[in-house]
Order: structure tokens, then C-alpha cells, then sequence
């Protein structure tokens, strides 16, 4: 499931558009799910970004995200018609939908954008440094966690800590030691870090440049601006603006 | 089954990501021996010791540890019989005293309580950490820590040590420790694996080398044989033992007869003294 | 010459500790030397290293008595961003030295962080990507480089900031013997060609004593021995970090054969020290 969340890069017209305008369109398609309660339209939001995994080439690990989602929209209907059966079939399914096209546009976003790109151009539209590191080394540091818990699975279960038999009450037990040893580890890691960041030049009194910013091309801006009208007519017809 | 065999290796295949990390591996490890692993980072060793304590199976072929199929073994059974003492002591302490630590293994594995109480006492005069016993394993020194993580280990009294990179990092008096607990594990009559690049460290403390590369062992024997040979060891990525490289380069020049065996520095010393009068 | 580096009656104490870590530490080091630090565990040499760039005290606080002038700046008065544009410092672990997505973004941080302007970026991106042969693997993302390479990146970052020094504590600590040497080949070529001062904290000094001009060992605090390998490693001190055994030897054959050369370092010197006393040519090289 993770699979459909994780940037793959390919040549496709949605890779190449920056991160910026994509967001615009994703803000879209959150606030148009959110406002419409009529499960045609959600279909017909899902419909188009169907279409756009077609034109991101991801329609494979698109579709994994979306069949993974698929059995939270059944848990989702399902609630809803217990929960509220007076509001009827078509509000759970709407509600389910709903879940469905929120997650279909979030994984197409992330499938076509490096997270480090997201990064940069925040940095880019203005955003300090220091809140756009910490975004940059989380993501960075992702694999290197990964193969911090591995190791330390492995220190473990070499001691006879058992994390592959038992009930789930002491499985949960064992695994809850191995976070004593990581964090204390990824704490002395970021110590460490913190001593490289100073010793690169960080933290000084000049706003840091930015090496190769990311360019908005024309097709970002007309995008940017069609995602913004359109997300201004939709909330102008269903929220009303004060007269 | 030749029970003989510490660990038996037959024809092992091993991948990762789709990629064969492990082509082939054929190695016999016989009780109370010390074999060291060598080879540059990324030649496979590190993939081929964790197979030894099950916890990575074989893709192809078997791995026999003291009788058991490790495909066929729980990696808490194998781990029993098998210590394996990973490069950074840090990925392991978790406990809140020295004494906890120790002790961890030896709950696990269901020792009863007066038998915990003995082994970790032993443990800590062993390894000389008495007088930190009710001290967090985070104060430790680096050494220390290093020690502790080695004791934790051996105090459930496994026949098989596997100790990944045990040098790394360690200051010249530390390695002597740690070739005093070596010697150690060898009265105590365990087989010892050694996974290592320390060319140096090896040369004194191994019975057997193996040599791999590329995922494949490239040569294996006694440690003079496969020491003396630089070209074997220049297609491991390793660089010769001082001693070795300064013998070989004489008696190329033919300044020292090539039959005589140079291992250490007294050795040298001794063939000097034999064949060159100045 | 005046020193690049120098310390004056330097005393050291970590921020609740009782022992300081540094004892009237006396030291002069001049542009262009390639200076090997060493001694055992806890000696003082990694805290020294920091010193050089400020970390200490501007990261780690404590108790500093004595002088620190490096490159003319004063490191208690020099913040530790302005020290970065002198001193360059390479630590042990290369994974947490390295904070970007890709390698080009890596060489480019430092620029970044002291606001280059991005055509100077540009330019000095390119020529130490080219100059450090990391043309090819400009967009690979750290975690997918070897530990050598990673060392590789994080020097070639350093040096994008043109540093007249550069510090490493155990750089080749997690790196095979080839991979070390590779390292050290390179900054030996760096110290060289371009006049970089390097200060180099390592264990492993089979690997290191042949690129050094001068070696220091540490010991409790202080400075115990201070002069060129080949002397350093004849005297006493020097036992406590363990003699290579090229070295050994020498010590021992010197007194029969009454040699009064300079000491071998490596398996090469060594071979040609006993040629020639084979063939007669006088007493070393």
C-alpha cells in the first residue's frame, strides 16, 4: 500500500510540473470532496483523477494505493450506515467516496512530486530554511531509520528477544524495548548532525541563497491560476460569500 | 551429520532487492576454531554471518549450525547456541544498569533466577565492568560500552561467537583488550567467527581465513597460507599485513630465500639476522 | 611564518565535568602541514578538533582558558558560521555529515547557508564535481553511496567553501583499508597541490603516518610528543598507540646494525632499508 504513496520518477507532464501548482490543484480536489455531497460528482472528481494517473504514467502504483484504500471506503460505508441510518445509502457512500478521492489525489501527488522538491520550492515561495531543513532531513533520513530498526531488530533477536512468536500483548512488549536503544540513538545521531550543520556554516546571520531554485514555467502559473478560479467558483456557488 | 561441524555451508545463495548478495558459499567451521571473515565492505560478510543465527535464511542451499537447519530453526533457538556481538554497541543497550543488560539474555533464554544472579556476576568480573554494575550502559566509555555489549553475549555461555567488526573504531590499547578476551573465548574452548578488514589484528588471532569478494569467497585456509599470498588478498580489496608485504618485496629482490616462512616482526628480525651480514 | 594555527596555554573543561579534557595544551601548526592526531580513547584529540572550529565553545559551552587564534580570528569571538569559511570539519560517521537529496545539493549547502550568490554556486558546484570525479553521481542520493564515497561528498562539500583548513576526527573509522587509503590519498593531493593545512585525528597510522609531515600524540589531556613521524614513533610515547610493525622491526635491528637513517613507515621503506644494508651501501636511507 505504501508502494502507491512513495515518488517514483518517470518522464510524464505531471512529474515535470512543480510542486507549487500541483499543491493549488491538490488543495482543489480536498475542498471540492469536502463541499460536494452528491456521489455522482465524487465519482466524477475520482473519474479525473484516474485520468490524470494516465497522464502521470502511475496508473500501476496509483492503482495499488487506491485498492488499499478501498477496504477503509467499505469500513467507511459501512460505520455510516449504522451510525446514521437515517441519513441513507447515499451519504455513506458519498462519505466513502469521499475517503476514496482524497486519497486517489494524495497519492498522485506524491507519486509524481520528490519530496524534496516539495521542500525546495517551499523554500523558493519564501518559507525560512529552517523549517524547510527539518522537512529535508526527515525525508532524508527516512531510509537511514529504517536501517537503524533493522539493526537493532537484529541486535535483539540475536539476544533470544522473541518478535516473531508469542501473543500480540508480548510482541508488542519486545518491540516496545527496541525503541529504548533507537531513540536514544537517533538522538545522539541528530546531535551529531547538528554539529555538522554548524560546522557547514548554518545558522548565520545571512538569509541562506538557494542553489538551482525551482522555476514556475508558464503551464505552473496558468495551472496555478485555473486551480484558484476554479477553487474560487466552487466555493463561491456552495459556501456563498456574505453579500 | 559430522558433528565435528560447528557450522556447516553448502552451497549457499542469498539476495537482496532481487540483487545476489551470496553466490555460492561453501565453508566448514570446525568446534573451538577462530575464523575470520575478510573482505572490503560490501564483499557479503556481515549477510554471511547473520545466516549463522537464522536471522536471514538461505535463498538456495543450507546452513547447518551445530546439527540445525537454520531454515527450519527459530531464530531464538539458533540464537542460543550462537552469539553474535554486532559492530556498534550502541544499536543494543537499552537496560537501565550494566547488571540488566547482562542479564537480559540469560531471561530470555529462561535461565532461572540463581543461575542469572551467577552468570552475570561472573560476566562482570570477566570483563572487569564490576564496578559499574548499577551504572547506565549510556555512561560507559566507548571501550566499555564495547565490552559490555561482548559480555552480554557470551554470559549465556553459547558454544559459537560471531563477533561482527570487533576492532572498528578501537584505539590500539582497546584492541589489546579485546584480543584478551579472544584468547579468553578460545579456553573457554568456543568456536569463534570473526568478521574483520583489520588485516593486522587477523594475522594474530585466526586459525583460518576466508577471503571473500563480490559476494563469493574467493579463497579459504590456514592463515599463513592465505596471508603470504598478495595477490589473493589485492583481489579482496586488502591491503597485506606490514610484516608480510616487506617479506614478499625481499624476497623478490632475492635478498631473503623465498622458502622461509616470515609471518611476524621477530620473524623478520630473525631471517635478517640469517641472511644479510652488513 | 607566523602559525595558521595557535594555541597558548589552552585549558578545556566540558560543561559539568570535573577533569578538564584539555591541559595546557601548547601548539603551533603553519600553513601547509599535514598534521596526524592520535592517542588513546579519551585523550582530548576530538575535543582539540573542536576547538579549531569553534564548536567549542560556541555549540558545546564550557570552561575555555588560554588563547585559540585560527587563521588570524580568535574562536571565542568568531561565531562558528564564519569559522566554516576557514576551517572545514569532517567527522567520523559520514552518514550524519550528509543532509541532502542528492550530492550536488550536498556540495552546494554550505554555499547556500553563507548566501553565495547562485552563479558563484554554480560555478563552484561544477568544479568540485568535476575535480572530485562526482560528476556522474551528481543526483544519487546519499544513502545509496558507499561509506567511501559518502566521505567523498563530504569533503568535496567542505572544500566547495574554499577552507585554508581542514579537520577530520576518524574519518576512515567505518571504511575498509582501500577505501581509507583512498580518502587519504586525497587529502594528501589537497594539502599538496592547493596549501590546505590538514588536521587529521586517526587510529589506524599504518594507513596514515605516510601522508604526514608531523605527528602529535595526546594523551589525559595532554600533548605528550610533538615532532616528525619518523621521530615520534622511536619514542616512548608513541608505544601507548601502537607502533606499526614495519616500525618494530626497525627499532630493533637498528641497535645491531647501528643505523642511523631515518625511520621506514612503510613495507617499501622497510624492503629498502635491508637492501641496502644487504648490499653494503651504508647504515639507512
Amino acid at each position: 500500500m505504501l508502494e502507491g504513496f512513495l515518488y517514483k520518477p518517470k518522464e510524464s507532464p505531471l512529474h515535470k510540473l512543480d510542486p507549487r501548482s500541483k499543491a493549488v490543484i491538490l488543495v482543489f480536489y480536498t475542498v471540492a470532496s469536502l463541499i460536494y455531497l452528491d456521489p455522482i460528482v465524487l465519482v466524477l472528481l475520482l473519474l479525473s483523477v484516474v485520468l490524470l494517473s494516465i497522464v502521470g504514467r502511475c496508473v500501476r502504483e496509483w492503482s495499488k494505493s487506491v485498492k488499499a484504500t478501498l477496504t477503509f471506503a467499505l469500513v467507511i460505508f459501512i460505520l455510516n450506515v449504522l451510525a446514521s441510518p437515517g441519513l441513507g445509502y447515499t451519504y455513506a457512500l458519498a462519505m466513502s467516496l469521499r475517503f476514496l478521492s482524497l486519497a486517489a489525489a494524495f497519492s498522485l501527488y506524491f507519486l509524481t512530486t520528490p519530496p524534496e522538491a516539495l521542500a525546495l520550492s517551499l523554500e523558493a515561495a519564501g518559507l525560512p530554511r529552517d523549517f524547510t531543513l527539518m522537512l529535508t532531513l526527515s525525508l532524508r533520513f527516512v531510509p537511514t531509520l529504517a536501517r537503524d530498526l533493522q539493526i537493532v531488530t537484529d541486535a535483539f533477536r540475536s539476544r533470544g528477544l522473541k518478535l516473531d512468536s508469542g501473543n500480540y500483548v508480548e510482541r508488542l512488549y519486545n518491540f516496545a524495548k527496541l525503541l529504548t536503544p533507537l531513540i536514544v540513538f537517533e538522538i545522539r545521531r541528530s546531535l551529531m548532525i547538528a554539529e555538522a550543520l554548524e560546522s557547514r556554516g548554518f545558522g548565520g546571520a545571512v538569509k541562506p541563497s538557494l542553489y538551482k531554485p525551482p522555476k514556475m514555467s508558464l503551464i505552473d502559473y496558468m495551472i496555478t491560476a485555473g486551480g484558484l478560479v476554479a477553487l474560487g467558483v466552487i466555493v463561491y456557488y456552495h459556501l456563498g460569500f456574505p453579500q | 551429520m559430522d558433528y565435528e561441524d560447528a557450522i556447516v555451508v553448502k552451497n549457499l545463495y542469498f539476495s537482496y532487492n532481487e540483487k545476489l548478495v551470496l553466490k555460492n558459499i561453501n565453508l566448514q567451521i570446525k568446534k573451538g576454531e577462530i575464523v575470520t571473515i575478510m573482505g572490503e565492505n560490501g564483499a557479503g560478510k556481515t549477510t554471511l554471518i547473520k545466516h549463522f543465527n537464522g536471522l536471514l535464511k538461505p535463498k538456495k542451499g543450507k546452513v547447518i549450525v551445530l546439527g540445525m537447519d537454520t531454515s527450519q530453526t527459530p531464530v531464538s533457538q539458533l540464537a542460543r547456541h550462537v552469539g553474535m556481538v554486532f559492530q556498534n554497541p550502541d544499536y543494543q543497550l537499552f537496560a537501565e544498569t550494566v547488571e540488566e543488560e547482562i542479564a537480559t539474555a540469560l531471561r530470555n533464554f529462561g535461565f532461572p533466577e540463581e543461575k542469572v544472579k551467577a552468570r552475570v556476576e561472573w560476566a562482570l568480573k570477566v570483563f572487569e565492568l564490576d564496578k559499574y554494575r548499577k551504572r547506565s550502559p549510556y555512561l560507559l566509555s566507548i571501550g566499555e560500552r564495547k565490552r559490555l555489549s561482548i559480555a552480554s553475549v557470551i554470559s549465556y555461555d553459547p558454544p559459537i561467537v560471531v563477533l561482527d567488526e570487533p576492532t572498528a573504531g578501537q584505539d590500539f590499547l582497546q584492541k589489546e583488550k579485546i584480543a584478551e578476551l579472544l584468547f579468553l573465548l578460545k579456553q573457554m574452548k568456543k568456536t569463534i567467527v570473526m568478521v574483520t578488514h583489520d588485516v593486522e589484528f587477523a594475522i594474530k588471532r585466526s586459525d583460518r581465513i576466508v577471503l571473500m569478494a563480490d559476494g563469493e569467497i574467493i579463497a579459504q585456509g590456514p592463515t599463513f597460507e592465505i596471508m603470504s599470498s598478495i595477490e589473493l588478498l589485492e583481489r579482496a580489496r586488502l591491503k597485506p599485513p606490514q610484516i608480510i608485504e616487506t617479506a614478499y618485496i625481499l624476497k623478490r629482490k632475492k635478498i631473503l630465500p623465498s622458502e622461509i616462512s616470515i609471518f611476524t616482526p621477530k620473524d623478520l628480525v630473525e631471517a635478517i639476522a640469517r641472511n644479510v651480514d652488513a | 611564518m607566523t602559525a595558521l594555527i595557535e594555541l597558548r596555554d589552552v585549558y578545556f573543561t566540558y560543561e559539568g565535568e570535573k577533569n578538564p579534557a584539555l591541559k595546557g595544551i601548547n601548539l603551533e601548526i603553519k600553513e601547509g602541514e599535514f598534521v596526524l592526531l592520535t592517542g588513546p580513547s579519551g585523550c582530548g584529540k576530538s575535543t582539540l578538533c573542536r576547538l579549531l572550529n569553534g564548536l567549542i565553545p560556541h555549540f558545546y559551552g564550557g570552561d575555555l582558558k588560554g588563547e585559540v587564534i585560527v587563521d588570524g580570528l580568535d574562536v571565542r569571538s568568531t561565531p562558528t558560521y564564519e569559522m566554516a569559511k576557514h576551517v572545514g570539519m569532517v567527522f567520523q560517521n559520514p552518514e550524519n555529515q550528509l543532509f541532502n537529496s542528492s550530492v550536488e545539493r550536498e556540495i552546494a549547502f554550505g554555499l547556500e547557508s553563507l548566501g553565495f550568490p547562485p552563479d558563484e554556486m554554480e560555478r563552484r558546484v561544477e568544479e568540485v564535481l568535476r575535480a572530485f570525479n562526482l560528476v556522474e553521481l551528481r543526483d544519487t542520493p546519499p544513502y545509496m553511496l558507499s561509506g567511501g564515497q559518502q566521505q567523498k561528498v563530504a569533503i568535496a562539500s567542505i572544500i566547495a567553501l574554499r577552507p585554508k583548513i581542514i579537520v577530520l576526527d576518524e574519518p576512515t573509522a567505518n571504511l575498509d583499508p582501500l577505501s581509507a587509503e583512498e580518502i587519504l590519498e586525497l587529502l594528501s593531493v589537497l594539502c599538496k597541490d592547493q596549501n590546505i593545512t590538514i588536521i587529521l585525528v586517526e587510529h589506524r597510522l599504518e594507513i596514515a603516518l605516510k601522508y604526514a609531515s608531523r605527528l602529535i600524540i595526546m594523551k589525559n589531556g595532554e600533548k605528550i610528543a610533538d615532532g616528525t613521524p619518523r621521530d615520534v614513533l622511536l619514542t616512548k610515547e608513541a608505544e601507548i598507540v601502537g607502533i606499526p610493525p614495519v616500525v618494530e622491526v626497525y627499532k630493533t635491528i637498528r641497535r645491531r646494525y647501528r643505523i642511523t637513517g631515518v625511520t621506514p613507515l612503510t613495507p617499501h621503506d622497510l624492503a629498502n632499508l635491508i637492501e641496502s644494508l644487504a648490499r653494503g651501501e651504508g647504515n639507512g636511507l
